[in-house]
């Protein structure tokens, strides 16, 4: 099955500036893919061509299995950036004229419950807060029935209530039959409970892309507390390195209890042996630094 | 998708208040207002003198409207906020993913027309009525001169008012998406029409006739003016002449602006 956003030699040049350079990435269809990277990675560049407000320099991209210019309008849903709005609509009114626009049924009392807006339904959005926008931004991206919903920066502006709610909403959509969500936040440790699987940007290139759980295993090291602890580093040799009172081993999970063998046959006291995986934001600054 | 598209601004425009009264009510309003002030006077003027006037007269004035500098600029504010108000409101994030851009462009642009058309409609009817009230008060009803030929006549110039706030439209649209400025689209295309307008009266638009046909402040005029069946109009073969140049200019315009759209980055909006 072809991915729900496939990116082949992708480019964008903004005059002098290389905003994407022939980036390749295949978002698969399903779950909720994050899109990470530092400012001007070229992340909300290549969520606006998926979006068809920006046309790429050079290169392919096809969303949902087909080019951009032949794409299929009401099967991407979503925001990029900060939300904006017209200011002289109240909230149900907004989402009225998006179905109005896409020619989709109204849905909006539904939409508006879904992201707890009710109350301010007759509110002008220009009296809203930033998390009512946020709310609100969500719920124009689900009008009509999207296969892909695009969420850039979704969690800016919310309290901890509504970043919880938020996520959860975010879980939910991916987890519908034939829903892909691509989601982009800064919040790290967000996309690291939201995100099956994850790309980091830099600099306009992808730098990493993979399962969350894959990236994160791959860089887990062997924490051992032992004794006489050089000579543990002679047992273990090159893969070793001495960290304070312990020592650290990059090996496979599988290799470990081998390795613990070993050190025991040597006579090695080993009083702790404990795996350390590092977090999202270890690997996105390990990879863009 | 272009008739969503058009349902979708329609429903934002007419609750866009504002600029709804400044773009398209104010004319009708401050011309009414001012032809029932004048009716008013001329009626206690010239009680019980019969006032018959040929009816294809009265009827080419209110649509004048639609060649007027004047009149444009508040045209110009309605069309340029449709055009570039999505620019101002960082907006197109919500409408571009929704519909084809072609499609937004043109559904604009069929509001505008919609509002315009709506607008000299209510200017037209609104004198009528207030022509025929003062004929009542003056004259005590004394009739109108009119046949099916001036009907039609009057009609065909309607239209050629109508395509000629269109094509204004059109600029407007092209000068809004170009700039991606509200002010910009308000002024460049007032000033052009002013400009064209003064040009027009230093020129002797008779001695190049069919060529000044092409200028569409004078298409329009000259429309009119066979309408009103002036001394100096033309024939029917300038008039259908005026109407295919004003009709050529609205869809160069707004092909012009949907060109523009389609090939622009909307990096920053």
């Amino acid at each position: 099955m072809q991915g729900a956003v496939e990116v082949r030699g992708l480019s964008k040049r903004y005059g002098a500036v290389h905003a994407l350079r022939d980036l390749e990435l295949t978002v698969p269809r399903g779950g909720v893919f994050g899109l990470l990277g530092p400012n001007g990675a070229g992340k909300s560049t290549l969520l606006r061509i998926a979006m068809g407000m920006v046309r790429p320099s050079s290169g392919d991209i096809r969303v949902l299995g087909e080019p951009l210019h032949a794409r299929t309008y009401g099967r991407i849903g979503g925001f990029i950036e900060s939300p904006r709005f017209h200011p002289f609509l109240t909230g149900a009114e907004t989402l009225d004229s998006l179905a109005l626009t896409a020619g989709v049924a109204r849905r909006t009392g539904e939409l508006l419950e879904r992201v707890e807006l009710s109350d301010a339904a007759d509110l002008r959005v220009d009296g809203y807060s930033l998390g009512m926008k946020q709310r609100l931004a969500i719920a124009g991206a689900l009008i009509g029935a999207p296969e892909l919903i695009v969420l850039d920066e979704p969690l800016n502006g919310l309290d901890p209530a509504g970043i919880i709610e938020m996520r959860s909403l975010i879980r939910s959509l991916g987890a519908q039959e034939g829903v892909t969500v691509l989601f982009s936040s800064h919040l790290l440790d967000e996309v690291e409970r939201v995100c099956d699987r994850i790309a980091i940007l830099n600099r306009g290139r992808l730098v990493r892309e993979g399962r969350v759980s894959d990236l994160l295993a791959a860089r887990a090291t062997l924490r051992l507390r032992v004794s006489p602890i050089e000579a543990a580093l002679a047992v273990v040799g090159g893969k070793a390195a001495r960290n304070g009172d312990h020592v650290r081993v990059e090996i496979a999970e599988e290799e470990a209890p081998a390795l613990i063998a070993a050190l025991c046959a040597a006579g090695i006291a080993v009083y702790e042996a404990a795996w350390e995986r590092p977090n999202l934001e270890a690997l996105f600054l390990e990879e863009t630094a | 998708m272009l008739r969503a598209a058009f349902r979708g601004e329609l429903f934002r425009t007419l609750r866009n208040a504002g600029p709804l009264f400044w773009g398209y009510g104010a004319i009708p309003l401050i011309m009414l207002l001012f032809a029932l002030t004048v009716e008013i006077f001329v009626a206690m003027q010239l009680q019980g003198v019969p006032a018959d006037r040929p009816f294809a007269d009265i009827a080419v004035r209110p649509i004048a409207a639609a060649g007027n500098p004047i009149v444009h600029l508040f045209y110009a504010v309605g069309a340029a906020t449709l055009f570039a108000g999505d620019y101002r409101w960082e907006t197109w994030r919500l409408l571009v993913p929704r519909s084809r851009r072609g499609s937004l462009v043109a559904a604009k642009f069929l509001v505008y027309l919609l509002l315009v058309a709506a607008s000299l409609f209510v200017l037209f009817a609104g004198t009528i009525a207030i022509r025929f009230l003062g004929q009542l008060l003056t004259s005590g009803g004394g009739g109108w001169q009119t046949d099916g030929a001036a009907l039609f006549r009057v009609a065909v110039a309607a239209l050629g008012s109508l395509l000629e706030a269109a094509a204004f439209g059109g600029l407007v649209a092209c000068v809004a998406i170009a700039s991606r400025s509200l002010t910009a689209a308000i002024l460049l295309p007032f000033l052009l029409s002013l400009g064209v307008v003064l040009g027009l009266e230093y020129l002797n638009a008779q001695a190049a006739a069919d060529l000044m046909l092409l200028v569409p402040t004078h298409a329009g005029d000259a429309l009119r003016s066979w309408a009103a069946g002036g001394a100096a109009a033309m024939g029917a073969g300038g008039a259908a002449a005026a109407l295919v140049a004003l009709a050529a200019w609205t869809a160069v315009a707004l092909a012009a602006a949907i060109l523009l759209f389609a090939r622009q980055d909307l990096a920053r909006e």
